[in-house]
Order: C-alpha cells, then structure tokens, then sequence
C-alpha cells in the first residue's frame, strides 16, 4: 500500500470515528444532566457528577470529577450564582466550554426582611438561584443546552433543537396538568410552608405563596427568634399542611407543625435530588404538584 | 587638514529653537484643548447596543401561507411561507426601549373557512416571556405591545 493512499484512510477512518463517538457532557446538577439526555438523545454521553439524589447546593468537584469535565466537550452549570466555584472551574478547565444555562433566563430575588417576615434575612436582596423548578424555565432551558451541544457538534444541530422542541412540547403539557391540578386547591390555602427557599419560581408560575423555613440552602440553621416569625407566619397564613423535603431533616418542620397544629404533609423534591421514579425534572414537577393537591385541596 | 568653520554655533542653536518654537503651537492645542463635548446618541436610531438576544416562539392553530413580523421601525424579524401548523422557535435580537417593544405582525391566513390565530411568545434574555395573539381569518395585520415595567 503506498503512503498516500495510507494516509487517505487512516483520514476516512479518523473522521467516520469521530463522527460516530458521542459527545461528552458533563452536569453539575441532577437537573442540568437530565436536560442534557433529554436534548442530546443517543448522540451523547451524559456524566451527572452530582449524582441521583445528590444535592447540588453541597456539591463541590474532587480530583476526580476534575478529570471527567476535562475529558468533556461540555461542561452545564445551572448559574445564577449556584456554582460559587465556577470562575476557578473555568481557569481550570482549559478548552472545555462550561454553560451557566440559566443565565440567560428571567430571575427572582429573594425578598426583603421586609415582605417576607419569615425568611432568613441574610438571603434578603440575593439572587435565587432556584429556576429549575419553574417549567416554562426548563423549557427555555432546553434551547440554550441545544444550541450549546449544536456548538460544539454542529453535525447534531438540528436533531438538538427538535429534541429541545420535542421535550418544550412535553413541558407545556405537564405545565398544563399542573395548573389544572394545582387549581383544586383554594386561593386562601395557596401557600406553601417549605423546608428551604428553592420554591419561589415554581409558586410565581403556579400563583402560590412560599414560606419558607430556612434560606436558600437547606443547610442553613434558623435562631430561635426566626423560628418564631415563621411558627407565627403559618399561623397568619389559615394553611393547613406543610412540607418537608426528600433527604431533609424534618425534626424543624416536624416541631413547626405541632406548634401551629398544621399536618406534615408528603415531602417534596428540591433542586432535582428524587431518586427511582422520582428521578429528572418532569417526575419532580408531577410528585410535587401531587403532593400539593393532596394536601392542600380539600378531599 | 585645516577645517574651515561654515557656520556659527549661534546660528544652530537658534535654528533648534525655532524648531522646537514651530513644534510649540501644536503641542500647545493638542494639551490644552478643551475637551469636546460626548457626541449625542440619535435616540431614533437604535444601535447594536439597544438590541436584546431573544427567543420568539410561534404558534398557529392553522397553516399559514405566510408569516412576517416587523420591528416598529420595519426591521423584519421574521419573513415565513408556506407554515404548518404548530410551534417553531427563532432566536433574534430585539429593540427594547424603557422596559417596551413594539412589533406588527403580518399573517395570511389563506382560505381557512373559519377565524383562527396567530400566537406569538417572546423570550427576551433575562426577562420573562409574555405572549400576544391575534385572531381572524385572510390576511391580517395587528400591532403587538409587550411591556415588562414592574407592577
């Protein structure tokens, strides 16, 4: 076999290979690696770093998952500030593309001691971080992870975005099953008493209050005088349920509930972290709205 | 070897200082020259600057034979035949001005035998999406108002 024509295949096998493999994608969220098999389909391979029923506000990249977004192509981040490792992520991860999908999506702040006497004041004026519970948010989100993944295998284009096309039209339809669902549910019961304050954007878009316990990350502890607030804030509030969270302690709940004579209702799923059959965005949005219902809406 | 003297010193060192005299005038203007005023933005003609990345969604009940949607100015953000019925997303960019956009939509609708509509979703980076439609039948045309100022 002469050079030349050596050459010439060893270029057609190279390419037809690198065609073939699929593109690596690594997530720093259940939720954002979820997003990335429902837009990437079989044309790629989807490294969840945090893992199923992992807590992303508690994640933080070991050596070894240092390795596994360095042999990605991708690397998704929910952003709004979620990942405060990020910026020392990127100078390490020379030449792997990390995307903050949600920073191109609307946000909420957390509200002021002011509007929300039961809040843990020192999240007060912060961004929320918590867009993934939002659907028409997810839904957008699947754009930006399909023009991100187009990026970089321009090949895959089209099949991202009808993926991302295909998953929107799912969403709206949950979305719509949702607001029917969660209509059974009076106005004066539309509040939602939860362990941490990861439900603003899901309550903006189904018109529910939050009353949340502790702040943003549920590893925050409340003093005695927000407990308090918050025990008084329920009794305020005329609802009937409250609602602890899957892989939560809800000893505090649990104590808030006696003292208002309210009932601890199903625990719901926060950033993503269901496990099974509770797994991925669209499980976490029907169990929650599920859970809400049943506890709230009157029998 | 004897060298002959051409010049006086006196002679290059005043040409050196009418040099650096010609030199003066110059600098002079360009160090205390006021500074002059910013140059006015033209608000009318909007620049790259005032353009917001977005994401339209479109929704037709119906097939449309043609679909065009313009900015107030007559930028066109999208010039659409032959359009089956469904969803479809375009990314564009935006002239948002004070919180507000203004866009026509231009629909022919064909010979659909009842009224139909139009539904169209904005998505503008960072801000929440609102929808406006229209409804009827043949060609229509209808004005567009969004609007995000806080309530």
């Amino acid at each position: 076999m002469t050079k030349p024509m050596f050459t010439g295949l060893l270029g057609i096998l190279t390419a037809a290979l690198s065609s073939a493999a699929p593109l690596q994608v690594a997530a720093l969220h259940p939720l954002m690696a979820d997003l990335a098999r429902q837009v990437g389909g079989e044309r790629v391979t989807v490294v969840d770093l945090v893992g199923e029923g992992g807590n992303p506000h508690r994640f933080e990249p070991r050596p070894a998952d240092l390795q596994r977004m360095q042999a990605s192509a991708l690397v998704l981040a929910a952003g709004k500030n979620l990942e405060p490792y990020l910026n020392r992520l990127r100078d390490t991860l020379q030449g792997v593309t990390v995307v903050e999908v949600g920073s191109t999506l609307p946000s909420l702040m957390v509200a002021k001691e002011a509007d929300q006497p039961h809040g843990a004041p020192d999240a007060a004026g912060t961004l929320d971080p918590h867009w993934w519970h939002g659907v028409e948010n997810m839904r957008r989100a699947a754009r930006v992870v399909a023009l991100a993944m187009a990026a970089k295998d321009p090949a895959g284009k089209a099949i991202y975005l009808n993926n991302a096309s295909a998953y929107g039209a799912r969403l709206e339809q949950l979305a719509r099953w949702a607001r029917g669902e969660l209509a059974k549910v009076p106005r004066a019961q539309r509040k939602l008493v939860t362990a941490h304050n990861a439900f603003a954007y899901f309550a903006k878009e189904f018109d529910f209050e939050v009353i949340a316990v502790a702040g943003l990350n549920d590893e925050q502890n409340n003093t005695p005088q927000e407990l308090a607030r918050t025990i008084e804030a329920v009794k305020q509030s005329g609802v009937k349920a409250i609602f602890p969270e899957f892989n939560a302690n809800a000893k505090v709940l649990q104590s808030i509930a006696t003292a208002t004579a309210t009932t601890l209702a199903a625990p719901l799923i926060a950033d993503g972290n269901g496990t099974g059959k509770n797994a991925g965005f669209e499980a976490m949005i029907r169990h929650n709205v599920e859970a809400i219902t049943q506890a709230l809406a009157p029998p | 070897m004897v060298f002959k003297m051409l010049h006086s010193p006196l002679a290059g060192t005043a040409g050196v200082l009418a040099a650096l005299g010609l030199l003066a005038v110059p600098l002079l203007r360009l160090t205390s020259a006021r500074p002059s005023p910013p140059a006015q933005r033209s608000a009318a003609k909007p620049s790259t600057d005032d353009l917001t990345p977005a994401v339209l969604r479109l929704k037709l009940l119906t097939p449309a034979r043609s679909i065009r949607l313009k900015t107030e100015v007559g930028g066109i953000l999208l010039d659409l035949t032959d359009q089956a019925a469904g969803e479809s997303e375009y990314g564009t960019s935006l002239p948002i001005r004070n919180d507000a956009l203004d866009l026509l939509l231009e629909a022919d609708l064909g010979d659909a035998p009842s009224d139909t509509a139009v539904f169209l979703t904005v998505m503008p980076d960072g801000r929440e999406g609102q929808t406006r439609y229209t409804i009827g039948s043949g060609a229509l045309t209808q004005p567009l108002r969004f609007n995000w100022h806080q309530r």
